[in-house]
């Protein structure tokens, strides 16, 4: 065979190949599990936090599902990282698709996003999607007004979440990549998750990390960020935006350059 | 095309103490089928991972298909199929999703019903036809090792990296192993790694011998043989005063052995001047008319026996 060698144009192919691979686990029995666990997982914690009436905070519908989605999507993404990439590393999986013409970075871009769609679309968009339909059926939520917040908005908050589930997939690629201890890696980001929802102090500085999006420590009465501007206020967290997207680069290109050195 | 596949100039690398290369040059022929020898812990399969992109060298350059490998990255693997070690594939694949999904890496590979019929055709020629829809990871040993030939081949590769392919390997998968080796002498290269001299000596036509992290002999097999030296089985009758000494003393003569056989004492003169021996040797066993040679030839020399002169015997690197 006379193969293409333009380098672009292999290097292309081969980060193509990886991406599809990846990608394309989701396409079949991962997705359909994922789905099912997630559907049943923050269903089940929606119904019960919504219809029980015994429950202090009932009717907290939106405000469950922010939550919600601000933890399990990013604790998955950290395990199923620390796995692919800990675990590529260590059983050859890794070796074996870099021997092919495959180049590293290329091949780390289609860990991460295939592990960032996966559950991008099985644990935020699909069960947003249906709690956007049923919540506002079963109770009306105690804010404005009781109907279904705009839909722009709702998505627009989908797409910050997964923003944070990005930060965190590419926070655990990073660790992975430099410890190589699938359970250090995957604790270490687990902590970052818990002290960025749970700032013991909170400095200015944390207005440009994440945990402006999904901090738990509210006073009594007030709502998540993302809960208030899916709701109509204005969104006051633009500048946690742009230091996550700003870490998610770094950790990127720092990644990038830890594993283009790795020995495999 | 490159006179040589592969080409390395002073190889070397090193890890935490340990020198696992040792200047190492290294010139694979194109179109051969080149066997790749040496003891346990030698460097092989460091060598194989360095030409592969996988490992860095401390030092040296390699070159693979006229691609310099550090400088190149996944260029220089674009016409390479690469079967490792012990391979391990991702283990929700089924052998014909594993080789289809092999393909895709490859520019230039064919898609569709093309790519299947090429796929059918690979896991058929690896006998591994009757279990195409089993998952990788239901496989044993020697099945992932075919499968790691059909993944390696399906791109059509100019060079073929095989690391211990025999290995796990039950007789008849062995012999099928080197047919399927033998098959692509002539349109790629073949370089593979093997602790098993009898299947060099039958398809290989170059050989490389490490020892120690350096190459101690490579060229044609032919060459090998003769350069290590050649034996000349002697049975001789009559006393042999003072003919050892006189036969060891020859500048052609490396080694002579002697043991009673019977009645008769055999010699093996190991020479390593042939022409020189073929003109002075019977001579000198029968000058002065004391012996009697009641045997003489040339002995078979084997590869094994070049490599243990050259390696040495139980010297693991």
């Amino acid at each position: 065979m006379t193969a293409d060698t333009h380098p672009a144009r292999v290097a292309l192919a081969g980060t193509r190949g990886a991406w599809r691979g990846e990608v394309g686990r989701w396409l079949g029995w991962r997705g359909l599990i994922h789905l099912a666990l997630w559907l049943a997982v923050i269903g089940w914690i929606l119904s019960v936090t919504v219809t029980t009436k015994h429950m202090p905070f009932g009717g907290l519908g939106f405000e469950s599902l922010m939550n919600m989605l601000a933890v399990f999507p990013p604790l998955a993404g950290i395990v199923l990282t620390a796995a692919a990439v800990c675990g590529g590393y260590h059983d050859g999986t890794t070796a074996w698709v870099l021997s092919k013409p495959v180049p590293r970075p290329g091949y780390l871009l289609s860990v991460v996003s295939g592990i960032w769609l996966g559950l991008s679309v099985t644990a935020i968009v699909v069960p947003a999607a249906v709690a956007y339909v049923w919540l506002p059926r079963v109770e009306p939520y105690r804010f404005v007004t009781p109907e279904a917040p705009p839909l722009g908005r709702f998505v627009l908050a989908l797409a910050i979440l997964s923003m944070v589930l990005l930060f965190f997939v590419s926070l655990t690629a990073f660790l992975s990549v430099v410890i190589r201890r699938r359970s250090v890696a995957a604790l270490l980001a687990a902590l970052a998750l818990l002290m960025l929802r749970v700032p013991v102090a909170y400095p200015g500085w944390y207005d440009a990390l994440p945990a402006r999006l999904i901090r738990t420590d509210l006073e009594p009465g007030e709502w998540s960020v993302l809960t208030a501007f899916i709701h109509g206020d204005s969104f006051d967290a633009l500048t946690a935006v742009w230091g996550a997207l700003g870490l998610i680069a770094v950790f990127a290109l720092f990644t990038s350059w830890v594993f283009r050195r790795l020995e495999l | 095309m490159t006179r040589f596949a592969i080409e390395a100039r002073g190889l070397s690398k090193q890890y935490r103490g340990v020198r696992a290369l040792d200047g190492l040059d290294l010139d694979v022929p194109t179109g051969a089928v080149c066997g790749f020898l040496g003891p346990n812990g030698a460097g092989k399969t460091t060598t194989m991972k360095i030409i592969m992109g996988l490992v860095r060298p401390t030092a040296g350059h390699v070159f693979v298909l006229g691609h310099e490998v550090q400088r190149a990255g996944p260029s220089a693997r674009a016409r390479i199929g690469y079967l490792p070690q012990d391979p391990v594939f991702p283990a929700h694949h089924t052998i014909r999703g594993l080789v289809s999904y092999s393909a895709r890496f490859y520019p230039g590979c064919p898609r569709g019903r093309a790519l299947r019929r090429r796929v059918d055709g690979l896991i058929e020629r690896v006998g591994l036809d009757d279990k195409a829809r089993r998952h990788v990871a239901a496989l044993s040993g020697g099945e992932r090792q075919r499968l790691g030939v059909a993944q390696a081949l399906i791109a059509d590769p100019d060079l073929v990296i095989l690391d211990e392919p025999s290995a796990g390997l039950d007789p008849a998968g062995r012999r099928a192993m080197l047919e399927l080796i033998a098959s692509l002498s002539g349109d790629t290269t073949v370089f593979y790694s093997t602790h098993i001299l009898d299947d060099v000596e039958r398809v290989s036509d170059s050989v490389v011998m490490i020892n120690r992290g350096a190459v101690v002999a490579q060229g044609p097999l032919t060459s090998i043989l003769e350069a290590t030296g050649q034996d000349y089985v002697v049975g001789l009758r009559g006393a042999n005063d003072g003919l050892r000494a006189t036969i060891e003393a020859q500048p052609w003569v490396e080694t002579v052995t002697v043991r009673a056989r019977g009645a008769l004492e055999e010699w093996r003169i190991r020479v390593s001047d042939r022409s020189a021996a073929d003109r002075q040797l019977v001579s000198m066993l029968t000058e002065n008319g004391r012996h009697a040679i009641a045997e003489y030839h040339l002995a078979d020399r084997r590869l094994e026996d070049a490599y243990l002169d050259l390696v040495g015997s139980g010297n693991d690197g």
